[in-house]
């Protein structure tokens, strides 16, 4: 689905009634099917423009325009599964939440079970439908955070640095298993992340952000081919595209500090 | 060569030495179960000579401090008389009944104001600082008035009972329903979750580790309640008891019964965890949050 974002900002107020520009004027098109990384340094505002698409934060100002209503996936950065509830129950738990209308509507689908089990399957959980949270590995946990951000077939995903707290190896199996769901259901995917590479690596366009205030400075246009694989990574394309972004983030950080 | 040999026969030695010495600290070792119990006994055992000693010896009167050997007699006496339903038995279960009533009512009480104070703003302004004027009542004081209001029979006994055991539950609770992490918070309000789901799925459970504590402490405040309140009048109750035998100068009574009613407590704060281990089945961050895992 298309996401509009138009000229939105953001001002916090601070405890001490100083007003920090989160984020200023910021305007991005987002198309069908893209998969968008938001890459910058922290208090860059990448988080917050994701909170303000999700719909967790009110803009000061602009608008977000969505080409058809629903109801985005999730994953955070941390798993944040409920601990007393099985991998398949955690799964299943954004079916169970809404308002009225929703939930009847979920409740109505009673293939919803079959889907959690079938998605657990897909990100490499079969067997473990039936643990709970503390007998998972980190790593293990994030996969069924994959499972419940894909559970309502939502055509938009929104990642917070899902996989920051992942040490190297487990993050670019995840970087992989998360490209894979993604080119096999076509949702819109936007990613925070503050890795280059892996921004680089999974997405079509980065979205390159600097702070004081936030803003986009750079749309870098990813020119790896599709799918990407593992190897892609010690590829010339890839350095060329890692280091345009680089660059497009050090021009301004320089300048920044002049 | 034959150093080597020397060498290996000498370590052989040396571990031979060791382990049997580990064995016999084995024993009394505070690292496993049976080195644990046999340490405690021995503790209790080593307190119990001390005590016969002082008594017999007459460093202590006989009038001030009973001897181990009478409160024990004592003891099997009551414990006789409570398995043959004589009326040291009425006496053990009313306080039992007494204790859990008012045990019961502080539960559903605190855990009632608590789930008010931790879920809307207004009521905690309003309440709080009345809560914590009133908890630093101390209950002796109220005792009186509760037994004019509630009069003589056991219902006094359950109020001051409930009023000594609800703000532990109460203040237990509060904290437990705003305990929940904040990224869960913003996955539920991501996933469009009402209030109420997000408190049915998550702060309910959250909550529990907290909850639990404050019962732990509930149940032995709800003894001391209900025995104070046997102190302040009435004709049954364990604590009746004692103050009769302390009347009468019937020191080993008045211990014995001491020992009954920790007997009491100790079973009433057993059965309060064997409910956390049933209700908590998963695994909580801090497991340590019972605060008496007496093993």
């Amino acid at each position: 689905m298309n996401v509009d974002i138009a000229g939105v900002s953001k001002i916090f107020h601070t405890g001490d009634g100083e007003r920090v520009t989160a984020l200023k004027d910021v305007s991005v098109k987002i198309q069908p099917g893209q998969f968008v990384s938001l890459l910058g340094p922290s208090g860059c505002g990448k988080t917050t423009l994701l909170n303000i698409v999700a719909g967790l934060t009110n803009q000061t100002d602009g608008n977000v325009y969505f080409s058809e209503q629903t109801q985005p996936g999730f994953m955070f950065q941390s798993p944040t599964l409920l601990p007393w509830r099985t991998a398949v129950d955690n799964v299943l738990l954004p079916a169970e939440l809404g308002g009225r209308p929703k939930l009847a509507q979920r409740r109505a689908d009673a293939t919803l079970e079959q889907r959690a089990q079938e998605l657990l399957r897909t990100v490499g959980l079969s067997g473990f439908e039936h643990r709970y949270p503390e007998e998972l590995s980190g790593g293990m946990q994030q996969r069924v955070a994959i499972a419940r951000a894909l559970l309502l077939e939502s055509s938009l995903v929104l990642m917070d640095e899902p996989f920051s707290a992942l040490d190297e190896f487990t993050r670019e199996a995840m970087n992989l298993l998360i490209l894979d769901v993604w080119a096999a259901r076509g949702f819109t995917a936007m990613f925070v992340t503050h890795n280059v590479f892996e921004a680089v690596f999974l997405a079509d366009r980065v979205l390159v952000m600097t702070p004081r205030p936030g803003r986009i400075v750079e749309d870098v246009t990813v020119s790896l081919p599709r799918p990407r694989t593992s190897d892609m990574i010690g590829s010339d394309g890839f350095a060329a595209d890692v280091r345009r972004v680089r660059q497009a983030i050090q021009s301004f950080w320089l300048g920044d500090s002049e | 060569m034959s150093t080597v040999v020397h060498e290996g026969g000498q370590r052989q030695a040396e571990t031979g030495n060791g382990s049997r010495g580990e064995r016999r600290m084995a024993l009394f070792s505070l690292e496993n179960r049976v080195g644990r119990i046999s340490a405690q006994i021995a503790f209790l055992v080593a307190v119990l000579l001390t005590w016969h000693w002082f008594t017999v010896s007459g460093l202590i009167p006989k009038i001030l401090v009973a001897g181990p050997l009478d409160v024990l007699n004592s003891l099997w006496t009551s414990m006789q008389d409570i398995a043959t339903g004589g009326s040291m038995a009425e006496h053990f279960w009313t306080s039992a009944q007494e204790i859990l009533l008012g045990f019961a009512f502080a539960t559903l009480i605190g855990v009632a104001m608590g789930a008010l104070i931790a879920e809307f703003k207004p009521i905690r302004t309003l309440v709080v600082p009345y809560v914590v004027a009133l908890n630093s009542m101390p209950r002796i004081a109220i005792a009186p008035m509760v037994l004019v209001w509630f009069g003589f029979g056991t219902s006094s006994k359950i109020v001051m009972s409930l009023l000594t055991a609800t703000f532990p539950i109460l203040i237990a609770t509060a904290t437990g329903l705003t305990a929940s992490d904040r990224a869960t918070q913003r996955l539920m309000r991501a996933y469009g979750a009402t209030r109420w789901q997000t408190f049915r799925k998550v702060k309910i459970y959250d909550a529990l580790p907290y909850f639990f504590a404050g019962l732990e402490i509930g149940i032995t405040l709800a003894t001391v309640g209900a025995i104070v309140g046997e102190f302040m009048g009435g004709n049954a109750g364990l604590g009746y008891v004692i103050l009769v035998a302390q009347e009468s100068l019937n020191l080993p009574l008045v211990f014995s019964t001491l020992i009954l009613l920790s007997f009491l407590g100790t079973g009433l704060h057993r059965l309060v965890l064997l409910l956390r281990g049933r209700v908590i089945y998963w695994k909580t961050e801090d497991d340590e949050k019972s605060i008496q895992k007496s093993k």
